[in-house]
């Protein structure tokens, strides 16, 4: 005969290990999550980098563009007016020197204090359990069954009480088909293993979703901030093509200004007769001016304040 | 004999002597298990469908803050992309007429050329970026009328 007991112990230990295997698969999907998130993460970042140094080396160059246009063709503006006796305050213009961006530290990922809070709970839970268990079930069994005798346990004392109670937990005495006083033993270790297992199960299980939770959480604001990083790639490409029209209109107005230049230097000045040379060479200076001074980005409203992938020039 | 080695001594279970409250200690076993189990039983399926319904919740959560950066991304790019194709024909017929008036030795044309060659430079083309999410609500919206 079977022990009575096997079958809904070993149902209950199968849930607790069905259970927590659950718990330790969410766990280890948890892991997966959060690794695949920062690896994303860690990829978008780089990818905005290599965008962030071509930009560089184009601001740089603009930068270069502007000392050139500011030292030498303003400065020769300058210099002819001195030569010509007449006072100049040369104002030292910023020149750009590249963009920084600033992308927000991703979250910590972090669940290491409630993770511990509820496994310390979940053991003391299942090693109570265990002890309950035991006692519970040799109480029950003591006090309801009847020995193979037929005698009720309860009225049993001592060695035969022992033997009485293991051997209804096995099934029954050998004689009577039953596992005996070892088969009861072995039973009696199950009721304290089972409730542990159900209840050290369900605790795996409860962390294992906790932590999935926190992970899919953690993946997300890592996916917005992909998005984030994503928008900044593109807004450094706008700078790239905002630089690209400034170096074009501050070339050519260089170009104008030089010529203007040449003209203006060929001549034995006279205000009167060469004012016109002069006018033309000081509007084109002007325009160079302004131009220089001109932000890549515009500090007012270049930055959406939604977006907090922060993009900023830098100046030498 | 080996066999009381592993057996344990139970000869007093369900012996215990009554408490005041008339409980034996093993009854009280019984209630502490199946308090228990019951409570992690109880624990584990509230927190699994618990989490479940988060997970559910961040994940819309997430598409609609996505949703939103991709379109003011697209806003912006398609917006910028326009501007500077403005801009770029603007500055190419600014510069014609600068050099017709510099052929033409006019200075007052040429100083207003120039004057709106540098304003335009300096204009941001980045100005209407802060605008976007507007642009995109009032686009949302439907409701509104777009005089064109």
């Amino acid at each position: 005969m079977v022990a009575p007991l096997v079958v809904p112990l070993l149902i209950v230990t199968a849930g607790g290990l069905v259970v927590g295997g659950k718990g330790l698969v969410d766990k280890f999907q948890a892991r997966s999550i959060a690794v695949d998130a920062k690896t994303r993460h860690d990829v978008a970042v780089s990818s905005l980098s290599d965008v962030q140094s071509v930009t560089q080396e184009i601001v740089e160059e603009y930068g270069l563009n502007q000392l050139h246009a500011q030292r030498d063709t303003i400065g020769r503006f300058a210099d002819w007016l001195e030569n010509h006796s007449h006072l100049v305050n040369r104002l030292d213009r910023r020149i750009v020197d590249g963009v920084q961006v600033h992308v927000p530290s991703i979250p910590k990922l972090k669940f290491e204090v409630e993770q511990a809070r509820i496994g310390l709970a979940g053991g003391f839970g299942a090693l109570g359990a265990a002890a309950s268990a035991q006692g519970a079930a040799l109480w029950g069994v003591s006090t309801f069954a009847a020995a193979g005798t037929g005698t009720a346990i309860s009225g049993l004392s001592g060695v035969a009480a022992t033997n009485a109670t293991l051997a209804w937990l096995g099934g029954g005495t050998l004689a009577a088909g039953g596992g005996g006083m070892a088969a009861g033993a072995v039973v009696l270790n199950m009721i304290m293993f089972a409730p542990g297992v159900l209840i050290a199960g369900l605790t795996v299980g409860v962390l294992g979703a906790v932590e999935k939770t926190k992970a899919v959480k953690y993946a997300s604001e890592i996916n917005i901030s992909i998005e984030h990083v994503e928008t900044a790639s593109a807004r450094l490409l706008a700078v790239r093509t905002r630089i690209t029209e400034l170096r074009t209109v501050l070339s050519r107005l260089v170009a104008l200004g030089e010529a203007s230049l040449d003209e203006l230097e060929r001549q034995d000045f006279d205000p009167d007769e060469h004012g016109r040379l002069f006018l033309n060479a000081y509007q084109l200076i002007t325009a160079i001016a302004e131009v220089i001074d001109t932000p890549v980005t515009d500090p007012e409203t270049g930055d959406p304040t939604d977006i907090s992938v922060k993009i900023v020039e830098k100046y030498s | 004999m080996t066999s009381s080695k592993r057996i344990p001594d139970i000869t007093s279970l369900g012996k215990v002597a009554p408490d005041r409250l008339g409980v034996s200690g093993n009854q009280l076993y019984l209630g502490q298990l199946a308090t228990q189990v019951i409570t992690a039983i109880d624990t584990w399926v509230k927190v699994v469908q618990g989490e479940t319904t988060r997970r559910v919740e961040i994940r819309v959560w997430e598409a609609t803050q996505r949703e939103s950066i991709i379109a003011q991304r697209d806003v912006l790019i398609k917006g910028l992309d326009l501007t500077f194709d403005e801009r770029r024909e603007t500055f190419r017929r600014l510069f014609n007429s600068l050099d017709d008036a510099m052929k033409a030795e006019d200075a007052q044309i040429a100083s207003d050329v120039l004057e709106k060659i540098a304003d335009l430079a300096k204009s941001s083309p980045f100005k209407d970026l802060g605008n976007v999410q507007f642009v995109v609500d009032e686009l949302k919206k439907g409701e509104r009328t777009w005089t064109v």
